[in-house]
């Protein structure tokens, strides 16, 4: 068993003893060869171990992204009041929706909940719908595919009739619509090509634009 | 004034992320100096300090603040590297790293001072790992009796025990080298 002195040594070879305690040990030294030994051969040993330092330290990089929970809470203290809402209201239906609740309102007993980790439709004793009689012939089943395929190349070409309609009337707009923005155009360059004229002349003239020079007006007779 | 360990992680649990950063750079020098001496090896003193700095930034919620912060990163200090030489040991990569020669190793007293760190490197690591972590803990990170027995868990008396058993072995083990000490 290790001696009190063995730690007081401890606590003197690295100066944890208050000063009283100190002396005390000191006095316990003076009498004591094996502490005396041990302090001197562990002072030895301090100073070697000393020697051995760490001179240069590594940069330490650390990648810190937000923790998960963190990040989640942060995105929804982003939302808004009513998206919270939404969200919350959500989440309690997918759990109310993963346990089967059925909820129902009768006017004397009020609202009742049910829950159930199986469907409704499975619970023991419950009433199972009756399978519809299968009667029809494979011809029939092969007239009412064709059926079907024909209604449905219809409704694709009518679909697709009435898109192309309405992209050629869009296309038309669109043509009248550059037209007339072409001849506003136009006409302004020339209104202002006939003012530059009309000052490097002097005199004003009696046709506003060239357009009126050599074009003819739609509703001039002709 | 300078911030306390305590108000940097109060700070950084606010959302002041960075301010984990002075934590870092308050305290890698220690944890790379205790995570080197305890696996005598580089690169795993290196990514063992990082990983330490990593537990602690995931495990700040954690710290109640009940003991000192230092305690704390100790003990997960401590942690790590243990978990550390117990991979290794699985794996069986070599403990023995030698540090880098230094330019000036013609100069006989460099050689010599090289040499006497080696055996006592050598003759740590030979040591228990109980008491090889007291050892590096009082006399590297120089922390109290009180602070060991308190990152570690254990009574004050056992740790003062358990480093004069440390230092006694390792005085054996080192004399048995001419000129060790």
């Amino acid at each position: 068993m290790m001696s009190d002195h063995h730690e007081q040594l401890m606590e003197y070879l690295y100066q944890e003893l208050s000063p009283e305690e100190a002396r005390r040990f000191e006095d316990h030294l003076g009498t004591c060869e094996m502490c005396q030994k041990d302090l001197a051969d562990f002072r030895r040993l301090r100073q070697a171990l000393a020697a051995w330092d760490v001179e240069e330290v590594p940069h330490i990089s650390l990648t810190i992204d937000g923790s998960p929970s963190r990040g989640w809470l942060a995105l929804w203290r982003a939302f808004p009041i009513w998206m919270r809402l939404v969200t919350a209201a959500a989440a309690a239906m997918l759990v109310l929706a993963l346990f089967n609740v059925q909820m129902s309102y009768h006017p004397q007993k009020g609202f009742q909940f049910s829950a159930s980790l199986w469907p409704r439709a499975e619970l023991p004793g419950a009433p199972q719908p009756k399978p519809r009689p299968v009667g029809l012939t494979e011809e029939q089943v092969t007239a009412l595919i064709r059926t079907a395929i024909t209604q449905t190349q219809r409704e694709t070409n009518e679909q697709m009739a009435a898109q192309l309609q309405a992209l050629a009337a869009k296309l038309r707009s669109e043509n009248e619509r550059l037209l007339i923005q072409m001849a506003n155009t136009l006409r302004q360059e020339q209104e202002e090509r006939l003012a530059e004229l009309e000052d490097q002349l002097g005199q004003p003239s009696t046709v506003s634009t060239l357009a009126e020079l050599f074009w003819e007006e739609p509703n001039s007779g002709y | 004034m300078e911030w306390t360990d305590e108000q940097i992680v109060q700070r950084t649990l606010n959302g002041e992320v960075e301010a984990f950063g002075i934590l870092v750079r308050r305290w890698e020098k220690k944890v790379y100096g205790l995570a080197y001496r305890m696996l005598g090896h580089y690169e795993d003193a290196r990514d063992t300090t990082q990983e330490i700095f990593l537990t602690v930034y995931r495990n700040l919620r954690k710290f109640r603040g009940d003991a000192k912060f230092s305690s704390w990163l100790y003990r997960i200090a401590l942690n790590c590297c243990h978990n550390r030489l117990r991979e290794r040991a699985l794996q069986t990569v070599p403990l023995d790293e030698s540090p880098p020669v230094p330019v000036d190793a013609s100069a006989h007293s460099q050689v010599e001072r090289q040499q006497k760190i080696e055996r006592v490197r050598r003759a740590l690591r030979a040591l228990p790992y109980e008491m090889r972590q007291v050892i590096i803990m009082k006399e590297y990170e120089g922390l109290t009796f009180k602070e060991i027995a308190e990152i570690l868990n254990i009574p004050v008396s056992t740790a003062k025990t358990r480093l004069y058993t440390g230092l006694d072995q390792l005085r054996e083990r080192l004399l048995a080298v001419k000129d060790a000490l």
